[in-house]
């Protein structure tokens, strides 16, 4: 009687049904209300920028502004001030991982502007780029160094990934985590104070 | 009458997001299944399978319907799995006494046979590369042809042919390395 073949016994084991677990398909559909409506044929989405546009669309219609003046121009006549900030960029990069644009801040936050508070918040804008990744996220002193709760999409044609962030004036520290383990510092930015305990960090510094 | 699902993402494009657990329901524990054959445990397999549904939910923008809908998601998940498959590797390099132990754990919960058998399918599938087992659950879990595995995995169909062989020959002798001790 001829020897079943070890292999087949294997590959109709690896067809037999699983059962998921319930608690994550629940979960699934939990992440899936909270994320933004995916819109049909869009190249990418949810992407940061538009929250950015979000942001320029409210303060024009705050100030009464022309939608149809450029995001830049209305940003510049709404908040005051439209600057690129000045974050130093005293060393080449030495990681492979290029630099898209410096951090920059990109105007105040509709919250400040509407609440008129002292201490406005700026919209900052991270932007790396790693083709290569699966996942960046953004690491620094404003989340904790939470390596995932600030986590950068991808556009998908040149590799970039984005996240824009409401952060208070001040000097800040912040990495880049890519695919949850390899810390990167911001190769357009200021490199932080080295220290052999912590991984490479940049600093990011906001003007009033 | 089932709905296709490419009329289900038309619905959720619609703004019928409650439609997409028409596709968890129909795609997850298949998916599971593949995935834990794929990085080695449950409890990894069940999170790039959750990751890999929202992120699909996230791009759905961009999900085209000529392709089918099954396979994009694979592609999906193959690039999630690839991860978290080196994530562990790193961390096994990092902390060897800290090896995920969660498989036998998993198999107790079946019959002694059945366990034993889900034991050694996994530590068969563990002792190839992961090119090779991610070629080898493609086509022999999944069923999907050389072309179908190509344009998940970015390889060329030469060389996923060759590994088929390959992991083949190599899990025949892992398999009767075992059956004669």
């Amino acid at each position: 009687m001829p020897t079943p073949d070890p292999l087949a016994a294997l590959i109709a084991e690896l067809r037999e049904p699983v059962a998921g677990d319930p608690a994550s398909k629940r979960r699934v559909m939990e992440m899936v209300r909270e994320s933004p409506l995916p819109v049909a044929g869009a190249t990418v989405v949810a992407r940061p920028l538009h929250q950015r546009s979000r942001a320029f669309a409210a303060i024009r219609r705050m100030r009464g502004g022309d939608s149809r003046t450029s995001s830049a121009s209305a940003l510049a006549t709404a908040a005051g001030i439209a600057l690129l900030l000045a974050v130093g960029a005293q060393e080449r990069p030495t990681t492979s991982y290029q630099p898209g644009r410096r951090a920059v801040t990109l105007g105040d936050s509709v919250a400040s502007v509407a609440s008129a508070i002292r201490d406005t918040l700026r919209i900052v804008q991270f932007m790396l780029t790693a083709p290569a990744a699966s996942r960046v996220a953004l690491a620094g002193d404003f989340n904790g160094w939470d390596t995932r709760g600030t986590p950068l999409a991808r556009d998908a044609r040149d590799g970039r990934w984005t996240v824009t962030l409401a952060l208070a004036p001040g000097r800040h520290r912040y990495a880049y985590v890519v695919d949850d383990t390899q810390w990167v510092r911001d190769p357009a930015a200021t490199p932080a104070e080295p220290n052999e305990l912590t991984p490479p960090r940049s600093v990011v510094i906001i003007n009033r | 009458m089932e709905t296709s699902d490419a009329a289900v993402v038309r619905r959720v494009l619609g703004g019928d997001v409650e439609a997409f657990g028409i596709l968890v329901e129909r795609y997850f524990d298949h998916y599971v299944r593949f995935a834990v054959h794929l990085v080695g445990n449950r409890e990894d397999a069940e999170e790039v399978v959750q990751d890999t549904f929202v992120r699909a939910y996230r791009a759905l923008g961009r999900y085209e319907e000529r392709e089918r809908f099954g396979a994009w998601l694979l592609r999906i998940l193959v690039n999630r799995a690839r991860t978290v498959s080196a994530i562990g590797r790193r961390r096994e390099q990092m902390f060897p006494d800290q090896v995920d132990e969660s498989l036998p754990e998993a198999a107790e919960a079946h019959p002694a046979d059945r366990a034993a058998l889900r034991e050694e399918v996994a530590r068969a599938l563990s002792q190839l590369g992961p090119d090779q087992r991610e070629a080898f659950l493609l086509h022999y879990a999944e069923g999907l042809s050389y072309e179908e595995m190509a344009a998940i995995t970015g390889s060329g169909v030469s060389a996923l042919k060759m590994r088929v062989k390959r992991s083949c020959e190599r899990l025949r002798e892992i398999l009767q390395g075992v059956n004669r001790v």
